[in-house]
């Protein structure tokens, strides 16, 4: 239902580099994306929301992200184009809903937030109703009260929290976050196979405490394809045409990555610049900026080059209108 | 004083330090593999473009074309003399190395899924190209069965790529399927070195695909930033004990992998931890294998116990992105660009320079555009191997490489001997000592000459390298050369003009070509001569400090040192231009000059009108100079010139097809005396209101074969003074001669112009041209006459 994208720099970027200019922006995505086509809405009009962490800690500010949220159209949104060209940040969390449950607020505008902690969802639970309350009671109280809005994706987080050591703490490493993104996922396939659900659901979360990033890329399924998710590397991301066409270009100056971006779709129609991270894999990016593309290995796995692998059928995410092109 | 080199040339050759030889050099381009083979240095840049240098001249030879994104590794298959190149276009290209032209394109599996392709490994022994994917895959091409030329088998045939689903897909709004039509993405041009427009290699290359089962998935959880393979194919570094073929891998997600390689199959073996960031660089030494890391550490793993043996603390968190190996000396390459980058150095490799085994290069390419080229030696007392592959990058088999001579420049050059200002007649003094204490090491005796008692003039530098046989006559034969410069203002260098830089296969600094490099280049050759027992001659240098001034008190100092300079048979100059850069040429004519100035005095300036003006009467003096045609009105200017001969018009039609230019040009330049007006200065404000009271002129005459010095000298000083007489002036005249110089034509029939003809063609390969000059050397026509022999 959603797109959604994560910048990670060695320096701070303008967020207009991401959000507005480049030529299939997030902005551009919400009303022109290729990779979905919701046959019930067409376009991810559901609001929007960015998530950033400061250039330079300041005490007063303290570690946590500020977000910005919208129920209005994202390529409607003056006050977004205006901080966008204001703002510079070295990690960036940014999303545009297309609401599939929960209903249109604020509260239920991703990415959430707890702490230094920062999550979005792309994706949906099956029949979360039937998982909701087994869900609920895992959380601790503290964690339970977390939850502002209504939505499968924020009970997601909630969960995600509950499998953090300390949620509160003032750092993490990305083993603790990787290995709490695994066991939320563990948990919600054993909740939907206790309550006799056996529709796959699609599982791609985002998460960082402003230093590491854990993405996933995951279905609950070995026959199908999840939803989209691509990521780039390189050292540089610029425009490289005249006049503002919004074609960027990422250069590789060095072996090391000083820029990675994860996305829904490729923000620019560079083929060489973008890499589809494979189903049921998950991508982290550590605090030295190394890129890891981990497989997530359970009953749902296939190896890319095992000729099961090449066959997942991507009926279920065209369906639910997280894919795009036919067969 | 500061800084004059120490006069040494002695060196610890097995120090440490690498010395710096040369830098390849591509602007604002980081070079991020670097390869060697097949008398070629190669290397991938950001730019997409693989550059193929000559390995010995170190200019470029031409650049390969063809990938669509960084060229990430490289690698050279002696046996088969290809090249591999990996680059960020998920494609690795294979060119011949003979003919620089493209032969395959290899497509990992499911094309473009792999991402960046950052290593590269190839094993001989099972003909195997293996690719570290950014995907963390590790996949692999066999080309057993692909002879030189031969058919290629069927297997590896290619698919019409299909159209992508996103990145060739249109807007929502047309609602088309994806097709290739689509233009989505930008297609700018690429650019070569020198900023012009480098049009892709489109010669269609036929294509490869890595079937499914040459993949490992996920062989790491990190992008494979570097493998090697045991025994090491890497030159510098020997073979293992190990039985077997062994890929060892790193990665980004901080860890090494050991696979054991048979065809089409790798085995993990082991699973090092290097915790110490990712594992961005890998060599590996008989067996011992060394791991370089993010956080600037090397670690050191010995495969045969599979211990880790040391850690080496390179540098804290600066990245160890490239490691080379030479004996049992590591040559690590750091992210601070330690080995003297001015950027971040990304890749090296260690290559035989010559037949020498003691001699290797070591290459760096950093992300300042630079390609460095560093000798450096093995250690002491190490053996090495005597399969170790050599190649003789000198095809005339004797030491091409001119250590010595480059060492000695950087310090020769290093001495600001500037003649002209006043500021640095000591440091011209200190270039005079330091070249006289040079030709000793060089095997000379050598002196430095004082021009006169009070020392006006700078020092001239006598040498003499005595030939070796003893009892006959030897003949004797003078170089002259100069050791004075001109100033270099710093602006239009690209380097420090008094520090030798070494680009692109030509080297830059001050007095390189004018005349510090040709002094040495004579001298080391005759020292190269002496140690060899083939200097038959007695080789003379005398090594002026004016030349670029005017050769001040040369004539009086050689004169006064007659009789320690001796007679001498022949005199060889090194100290003109060659027609072209290709050309050898050798110059057998230069034009004489006599400079000549005009002055005119009057009353007062505030007239106008009622007197004669001196401005008036000089121009009309100097326009009774020529005629219309420029042609010279002194009275027998013309009658001695001598007439062109049928043997060198032949020439300078010849040279017309060299220069470009015509003959008649060539001619006028070379064999016609000319006038120059070259200023007319009066005196006073220089304001539009103010009358000159005075006005000089200089004026010139180039003048050659067979027109009389003298002669020329008095008809100018007459003609002149007739001019002004005629028109009947108040003003005085005075018109004096400053500067003279004969003109000089060489025998070219004589034998020592033949024999130099010959030793030329001999080195080159090409007869010389045969070449005068317009311009003027002082040094010749007088030295002639007062040592009496040919130059």
């Amino acid at each position: 239902m959603c797109r959604l994208l994560i910048y990670k720099g060695t320096s701070p970027v303008q967020l207009s580099h991401l959000l507005t200019r480049p030529v299939h922006s997030i902005i551009n995505q919400a009303f022109d994306s290729r990779l979905r086509v919701d046959l019930r809405r067409p376009i991810n009009g559901d609001g929007f929301g960015v998530g950033w962490y400061d250039s330079v800690y300041d005490e007063e500010l303290g570690h946590q992200p500020c977000i910005f949220t919208s129920i209005t159209p994202a390529w409607n949104n003056v006050n977004l184009t205006r901080l966008a060209e204001k703002i510079k940040s070295p990690l960036v969390f940014a999303h545009v809903r297309a609401t599939t449950a929960g209903s249109l607020s604020l509260d239920n505008c991703h990415p959430f937030v707890h702490g230094k902690i920062m999550f979005m969802h792309n994706g949906g639970i099956e029949q979360f109703p039937k998982i909701k309350r087994r869900l609920q009671q895992q959380l601790p109280d503290e964690i339970f009260h977390v939850v502002n809005g209504n939505t499968d994706s924020e009970w997601s987080f909630a969960l995600f929290l509950s499998k953090l050591r300390n949620p509160n703490a003032q750092s993490f490493t990305h083993t603790e976050l990787q290995k709490a993104m695994l066991e939320t996922i563990a948990s919600l396939n054993q909740f939907a196979e206790e309550a006799g659900v056996s529709q796959p659901s699609l599982l791609n979360f985002c998460v960082t405490d402003g230093v590491s990033v854990v993405a996933t890329r995951y279905v609950s399924s070995r026959n199908d394809a999840a939803a989209s998710l691509w990521f780039s590397s390189g050292t540089d991301f610029q425009e490289c045409s005249e006049g503002g066409g919004g074609h960027y270009k990422m250069s590789k100056a060095d072996k090391r990555e000083n820029i990675i971006m994860i996305a829904s779709e490729p923000l620019t129609f560079e083929k060489a610049d973008w890499m589809e991270i494979k189903t049921n894999y998950m991508i982290v990016v550590t605090e030295k900026m190394n890129v890891l593309l981990i497989p997530i290995i359970d009953k749902f796995y296939v190896p890319p080059s095992d000729p099961d692998g090449q066959s997942r059928d991507i009926d279920l995410a065209v369906a639910k209108g997280f894919y795009s092109h036919p067969k | 004083m500061e800084n004059i080199p120490h006069p040494s040339l002695s060196r610890n050759l097995h120090s440490a330090t690498p010395s710096l030889v040369h830098t390849l050099s591509q602007e604002q381009n980081s070079i991020l593999s670097v390869a060697t083979g097949d008398n070629h240095i190669y290397s991938g840049s950001q730019d997409n473009i693989v550059s193929v240098w000559d390995s010995r001249t170190y200019t470029l030879q031409t650049q390969l074309t063809g990938h669509t994104g960084s060229v990430l590794a490289l690698e050279y298959a002696q046996e088969r003399r290809w090249l591999f190149s990996a680059s960020g276009d998920s494609t690795v290209r294979v060119w011949c190395t003979k003919e620089l032209i493209p032969l395959y394109l290899i497509n990992p599996f499911l094309d473009t899924e792999s991402g960046d392709l950052f290593s590269l490994a190839w094993s001989p022994t099972l003909s195997t190209i293996y690719l570290g994917c950014q995907t963390a895959s590790v996949q692999w091409y066999n080309f057993t069965g692909f002879l030189d030329g031969g058919p290629i088998p069927s297997s590896g045939a290619s698919t019409p790529r299909p159209a992508h689903k996103f990145f060739n897909s249109y807007p929502r709004s047309q609602r088309r399927l994806p097709d290739l039509e689509t233009t989505n993405g930008v297609n700018d041009p690429v650019l070569g070195v020198d900023g012009h427009i480098v049009t892709p290699f489109l010669s269609p290359c036929t294509e490869l695909n890595i079937p499914a089962q040459n993949v490992i998935d996920s062989a790491h959880y990190g992008y494979v930033y570097c493998m090697a393979l045991i025994p090491s194919t890497r030159q510098g570094a020997t073979g293992a004990t190990h039985k077997g073929i062994f890929l060892v891998t790193g990665s980004g997600d901080e860890t090494v992998k050991v696979w054991k390689c048979s065809t089409n199959r790798l085995e993990l073996i082991s699973t090092i931890e290097c915790s110490h960031g990712a594992v961005l660089s890998l060599v590996t030494r008989e067996d011992i294998l060394y791991a370089g890391c993010q956080d600037g550490y090397v670690r050191v793993w010995d495969m045969q116990t599979n211990t880790f043996i040391r850690t080496i603390i390179v540098h804290e968190n600066v990245a160890v992105l490239s490691l080379s190996i030479l004996d049992t000396d590591l040559y690590v390459c750091s992210a601070d660009g330690q080995v003297k980058h001015s950027g971040i150095v990304l890749s090296s490799i260690v290559v035989a320079r010559g037949a020498d085994p003691f001699e290797f290069e070591l290459l760096t390419g950093g992300n300042d555009g630079a390609i460095n080229v560093w000798k450096v030696h093995p250690p002491a007392n190490a053996h090495t191997s005597d399969d170790a592959p050599h190649e003789i990058l000198d095809e005339k088999g004797h030491n091409a490489y001119n250590d010595v001579l480059i060492y000695a420049l950087s310090k020769f050059v290093s001495i600001p001997s500037v003649s002209s200002s006043v500021d640095h007649r000591e440091d011209c003094r200190q270039a005079a000592i330091w070249l006289t204490k040079c030709f000793a090491q060089l095997g000379a005796s050598s002196k430095t000459l004082y021009t006169d008692e009070a020392a006006v003039h700078n020092p001239i530098v006598f040498a003499c390298f005595q030939g070796a046989q003893p009892c006959a006559r030897k003949p004797r034969i003078l170089f002259y050369g100069h050791y004075d410069v001109i100033s270099a203002p710093s602006e239009g260098w690209d380097s420090d003009p008094f520090e030798l830089t070494a680009r692109n296969g030509y080297l830059y600094a001050r007095g390189v070509a004018d005349d510090k490099g040709p002094v040495l280049a004579f001298a080391c050759a005759a020292a190269d001569m002496l140690r060899a027992r083939k200097l038959c001659v007695d080789l003379l240098f005398l090594v002026e400090g004016e030349e670029e001034t005017g050769s001040g008190g040369f004539v009086d100092a050689v004169l006064r040192h007659k009789d320690l300079i001796g007679e001498v048979d022949a005199i060889l100059v090194s100290n003109s231009s060659w027609i072209a850069s290709d050309v050898p040429s050798i110059t057998y004519g230069l034009r004489g000059v006599i400079s000549s100035r005009g002055g005119k005095d009057s009353h007062s300036g505030i007239d106008g009108g009622a007197w004669d003006e001196p401005m008036q009467d000089m121009i009309r003096v100097l326009a009774g100079l020529t005629d219309h045609n420029r042609k010279a009105l002194i009275p027998g200017f013309y009658d001695k010139v001598r007439p062109l001969d049928d043997k060198e018009a032949e020439l300078f039609h010849l040279l017309e097809n060299v220069t470009q230019q015509s003959a008649a040009s060539i001619k006028s330049r070379w064999c016609e005396p000319s006038l120059t007006i070259h200023t007319i200065r009066g005196s006073g404000p220089h304001n539009p209101t103010v009358i000159p009271a005075s006005v000089t002129a200089q004026v010139s005459l180039r003048i050659v074969p067979d027109q009389e010095l003298d002669d020329i000298c008095a008809a100018l000083m007459q003609h002149l003074r007739a001019t002004f007489d005629a028109l009947n002036s108040s003003n005085t005249i005075k018109v004096t001669v400053d500067h003279t110089a004969d003109w000089w034509l060489g025998d070219l029939t004589h034998p020592w112009f033949l024999e130099l003809e010959r030793a030329i063609s001999n080195e080159w390969g090409a007869e010389p041209m045969r070449v005068r000059e317009g311009g003027v050397r002082q040094f010749l026509p007088y030295s002639t006459p007062s040592l009496s022999s040919p130059a």
